[in-house]
């Protein structure tokens, strides 16, 4: 017996897939995908920028720059600041990529109708 | 909390609806703008260097012209250069955003005004030039340092 048409759920030949497959897992939680937003917006920020723009305490910046350094998406670095460490955030271009991305993504979602 | 649910976007977007979505994108979007405004600082820093080098070009032409003078006098305004440009770098490189529109994008104004800088002093030291002279060069020299400070500022607006 031969199909007259496609299985009941199937996608049309020519139908796009969803929008959320383009989204990127690692910034699905908001606080990395808010360190992207700012870092992408700049060459480089300090540390304390990023945690009183985002409204998060030290240690769940730390966690989540963390995972975003591991992806290679920021790069973190120490300079001495007289007696004091000053950390910055930099961006990175496969971090500005990924941003892109999930923000392109994020936007056919909201503009899906 | 839940460890997908935070203070800086306010909802969870592992399981994202256009609602939310267009909530994270509003709030990514105010982050990159405040960010971006965040940099200004090279406005004003662009613009003070601009006019520095102009008092620069106006200290050292209308300087005594004799030999002995114009040496102490060299040496004297290089020195409070030395100290002001220390502290713009030392301000400078304490500011908590470095933009991305900062150095690179504008070199053209830095290396414009250091050109106009360095053709006054060849050109016009030792001359004897006219006062007024010295002005038209001191106003003159700022111009692509300014104009640049001119254009990032449009750019942040």
């Amino acid at each position: 017996m031969s199909p007259t048409g496609p299985p009941t759920g199937a996608l049309p030949s020519d139908a796009r897939p969803h929008p959320r497959h383009d989204l990127e897992p690692l910034l699905l939680h908001g606080v990395r995908f808010s360190v992207l937003a700012v870092t992408a917006a700049a060459d480089k920020v300090a540390f304390a920028y990023v945690r009183d723009a985002l409204q998060v305490s030290d240690s769940v910046l730390s966690k989540q720059l963390t995972a975003l350094e591991e992806a290679g998406y920021v790069r973190i670095d120490k300079v001495a600041d007289g007696r004091r460490a000053r950390t910055w955030v930099h961006g990175t271009d496969k971090g500005r990529a990924a941003f892109r991305r999930h923000r392109e993504a994020l936007a056919a979602i909201a503009d899906r109708v | 909390m839940s460890d997908d649910m935070t203070a800086a976007t306010g909802t969870t977007i592992g399981d994202t609806s256009r609602g939310t979505a267009a909530d994270a994108l509003r709030r990514a979007d105010d982050l990159g703008m405040r960010t971006r405004q965040a940099s200004r600082w090279y406005v004003r820093y662009m613009a003070v260097f601009g006019v520095g080098f102009g008092l620069m070009t106006l200290l050292l032409g209308l300087g005594p012209q004799d030999a002995t003078g114009v040496v102490w006098w060299t040496v004297a305004v290089l020195v409070v250069w030395g100290l002001f440009v220390a502290a713009m770098v030392l301000w400078a490189v304490r500011r908590p955003v470095q933009g991305i529109l900062c150095g690179r994008n504008y070199v053209p104004g830095w290396v414009g005004t250091g050109a106009l800088y360095a053709a006054a002093l060849f050109g016009g030291l030792g001359r004897d030039l006219p006062v007024w002279a010295w002005v038209l060069m001191a106003l003159v020299v700022p111009v692509p340092l300014v104009a640049y400070a001119v254009r990032v500022h449009r750019s942040l607006a």
